[in-house]
């Protein structure tokens, strides 16, 4: 997708019409829109994508900035129309390519003023196919054509704005975070997949519940109330999580604004550094519980040492009798067999029934020396298994002392944390105490959602325990009504098949957000070199993990510029991996960079899509030195002046 | 013992107690805050794991029952030759005495059934009801005081 131009009517400050061509290429993919604030830099944002997505661009618009199309008709045309009350029209046209083929889309509103209130009189949405002998056909399902192309829930990571990438950056990302992950790699087709398939197995669990009688139709029942608690459960736990994510977040606000409080800097840091050392305790605590349970499968073996003893012996008995392996029988009748003569001095020919006697003892004492190596065998083994047992014995008796004294350690952290609670507490100041309450209530509700959580789960798995048994009885009462075993394996096979699904969705999440956090941390060093001693990750729980070369949590350290360059980092990495290549464009891409990092970031921004357009302050962003780095790749320059007088805005063109 | 070959048996419980080794070994998801629950409350790996366990403690106790109604829960394949396959043969050899035979691993593994089946409602009890707050706790503290009382 590439856009062509953009033409504005009467749209915010641009009275009449106004247009901007986009000039952009493969050498030349930057276009780039200068103007102060006011002037009119954002209105050109909305109006691209009001273009784009009309009215669910105008929910966005209420919802998310708590403004109203409306409020986008050009004053000076609402002045004019108000003597005669004429209807004033506001309309914003973009035309774009994709694949080869030119599209123009158009949202336009009339708009009429009663009473001093505006009211839309009339609306058109139109969607073209334009050819290239000048012809156009008109496209009838616009919403749906333009989802294939770029849908509507993966706008925000091509079309942000400074709001957008300083959302990222606070603390309470991980739902946007999560929403990228999900949106922008196309995972709905798969969801929707396991949706149909879980109503298919409702139907056929109704039909089979609804067929059945007596006994079976009790063991419906009795099924299919348990599948409707499974997923009652499942949806619970999943809000709780939801809740827990939420909470979690919130508490990371409160403690941001705590360590920048300076009353209490010196209490915080010593808390942040206390969670810290809790931090790597847990984690040794966590690693020595799962070494134990390693050892105890092997150490358990111990309680029979006593059998392992008695057997090792009785092979090592046999073994110093030379009766493992026994060879001496084996190697006296290959002897006779050679000579043709027994011991008693009888001689025989091949083939007689001396020879096939002897033949026949032969070949049991081959299979004897063969059970012979394999005891001789398994006294080795025996001995190599003993110490091995012994071995795990010992590693457990070492690593409970040690999961003991982490335990203890643990205790004596989470003392000091709660001391140092009491002393934030205390402190006169209003406002801290304020949030340290905040602070604790939030921890109070983190802590019971999480036994809530864990209720849930100890539930589910009793639920899921239950279905198991059904399920048994199930295949047995169904041979008695072959209808309604017919309805079971239906209900069994798309159930399964959603549970496959929604196993490959997981999957496809976890690589997904794999592959997110491999390229936001390519591109965060990219930005910034001198953080390449950070490791930044993007956790099971979509929240960034940024720890320092120890290991330690690192995020609240970062600086303003710092977040925001991986905010930017990681909605690269997702227009990097969506493979839907459309233009990039940003309002105000440098927000509040360093220089050094506005630097970095204007080197890599030409990169990463085939256009982008950027909207930029004069100054802050548009100065000496991203000019001289984004110019080479820049086809169109547009300054926008402001008229404070009449408050209408118009376009200039510099390249 | 290249030649034991355990690769087309399958071992088998009995079905009565099918549901309490999913629930001693069924893997979890781990949640934020309390990631080491698995390992404390689902104290072994791997069925193969719990069932040996189980024969150990069968025969540490002599109690031997075999499965009445049986259900298959995992490929023999799955024991690990090193330390479980010599430990159920020799668990095989606590019942025949002998070493005549010993290495037949259907005759290894119907004993070893027996004595798992015998032996998992003592080892239930362990990590039901034994000392200390989880069941991976319990194990160990059971393992530590048999040892002390050798």
């Amino acid at each position: 997708m590439k856009f062509i131009n953009i033409t504005l009517y009467n749209f915010s400050s641009f009275y009449k019409q106004h247009s901007i061509e986009f000039h952009t290429k493969t050498e030349y993919p930057v276009s780039i829109i200068v103007g102060g604030s006011g002037f009119g830099k954002t209105s050109i944002f909305d109006a691209i994508n009001w273009a784009l997505y009309g009215k669910e661009y105008e929910n966005i618009l209420r919802i998310q900035y708590q403004k109203d199309i409306l409020d986008y008709v050009n004053e000076t045309a609402l002045k004019e129309a108000l003597p005669e009350n004429k209807a004033v029209e506001m309309s914003s046209t973009l035309l774009f390519e994709h694949e080869e083929k030119r599209y123009r889309v158009q949202q336009a509103i009339c708009v009429r003023n009663n009473n001093g209130r505006l009211y839309i009189t009339d609306r058109t949405t139109n969607l073209y196919d334009i050819h290239s002998n000048g012809n156009w056909t008109e496209i009838s399902f616009i919403e749906s054509f333009l989802n294939a192309i770029l849908p509507n829930n993966v706008r925000d990571y091509f079309l942000f704005n400074g709001d957008r990438i300083n959302q990222l950056s606070m603390p309470g990302a991980s739902k946007y975070i999560q929403e990228g992950i999900y949106h922008v790699v196309d995972l709905e087709i798969l969801q929707s997949g396991i949706d149909h398939l879980e109503f298919i197995a409702k139907k056929y669990r109704k039909l089979a519940k609804n067929n059945s009688t007596g006994v079976v139709a009790d063991i419906e029942e009795k099924y299919s109330n348990a599948r409707e608690e499974l997923d009652r459960l499942e949806s619970i736990i999943s809000q709780q999580n939801d809740e827990l994510m939420a909470l979690e977040n919130n508490i990371e606000i409160v403690e941001a604004k705590l360590r920048e409080m300076s009353e209490v800097k010196d209490l915080q840091a010593k808390r942040d550094a206390l969670k810290r050392e809790y931090d790597i305790e847990l984690k040794n605590f966590n690693k020595i519980t799962s070494d134990l349970r390693n050892a105890t499968s092997i150490a358990i073996m111990d309680i029979i040492l006593p059998t392992l003893l008695d057997l090792r012996d009785e092979l090592n008995n046999k073994r110093s009798k030379g009766e493992i392996p026994s060879k001496i029988s084996e190697s006296l009748l290959k002897d006779i067999l050679e000579l043709r003569k027994c011991i008693c001095g009888t001689e025989f020919e091949e083939g007689d029934s001396i020879y096939q006697e002897l033949t026949r003892r032969l070949e049991n004492e081959v299979n004897k020396r063969d059970q012979g190596n394999d005891l001789l065998e398994l006294y080795f083994e025996l001995n190599s298994t003993i110490d091995e047992i012994e071995r795990s014995k010992n590693q457990v008796i070492n690593l409970e002392l040690e999961r003991t004294k982490i335990d203890q350690k643990i205790k004596e952290i989470n003392r000091e944390l709660n001391f140092i609670m009491e002393k934030l507490k205390d402190k006169p100041e209003e406002e801290i105490k304020q949030l340290v309450n905040k602070l604790e209530e939030y921890r109070q509700s983190h802590d019971n959602i999480i036994l809530d959580i864990n209720d849930n789960k100890h539930y589910k798995d009793k639920v899921e325990s239950e279905i198991r048994k059904l399920q048994v009885k199930r295949e047995e009462q169904g041979k008695i009504q072959d209808n309604v075993r017919q309805f079971q394996l239906r209900d069994d096979l798309a159930q399964q098949s959603a549970d496959e699904l929604a196993r490959i969705f997981k999957q496809f999440i976890d690589e997904s957000r794999e592959e997110i956090q491999s390229l936001t941390r390519e591109e965060f060093v990219r930005f910034i070199p001198t953080v390449s001693n950070l490791n930044v990750a993007i956790s099971p729980e979509f929240h960034y993990d940024v720890r320092d070369q120890y290991g330690r949590p690192a995020l609240q350290q970062l600086s303003n510029g710092q977040r925001q360059a991986l905010s930017l980092a990681y909605i690269t990495a997702i227009s990097r991996v969506s493979e839907k290549n459309p233009p990039l464009v940003i309002d105000m891409p440098f927000g509040r960079l360093d220089e050094d990092v506005q630097e970095n970031i204007a080197e890599r921004l030409p990169n990463l899509a085939s256009q982008v357009i950027l909207l930029m302050l004069p100054g802050a962003e548009w100065n000496d030195k991203t000019r001289e780095i984004l110019y080479q790749k820049t086809a169109d320059i547009y300054n926008l002046d402001f008229d404070p007088e009449n408050r209408q805005s118009s376009i200039r063109k510099e390249k | 013992m290249a030649k034991l070959d355990f690769s087309n048996l399958r071992v088998y419980i009995d079905d009565s107690n099918h549901y309490k080794y999913i629930e001693l070994t069924k893997s979890q998801e781990n949640q934020s805050g309390d990631k080491q629950s698995q390992a404390e409350d689902v104290p072994f790996m791997k069925m193969p794991d719990l069932f040996v366990a189980a024969a150990c403690v069968g025969a540490k106790y002599d109690n031997y029952k075999e499965p009445t109604k049986k259900k298959d829960i995992f490929l023999a394949a799955a024991f690990d030759q090193k330390t479980q396959i010599p430990v159920l043969i020799s668990l095989a050899y606590k019942k025949l005495g002998t070493t005549e035979n010993l290495l037949e691993p259907r005759q290894i593994l119907k004993i070893c059934e027996g004595w798992a089946n015998g032996g998992f409602s003592n080892l239930y009890d362990i990590l039901i009801e034994g000392k200390g707050l989880r069941p991976l706790y319990r194990l160990v503290d059971y393992i530590i005081n048999e040892q002390q009382n050798e």
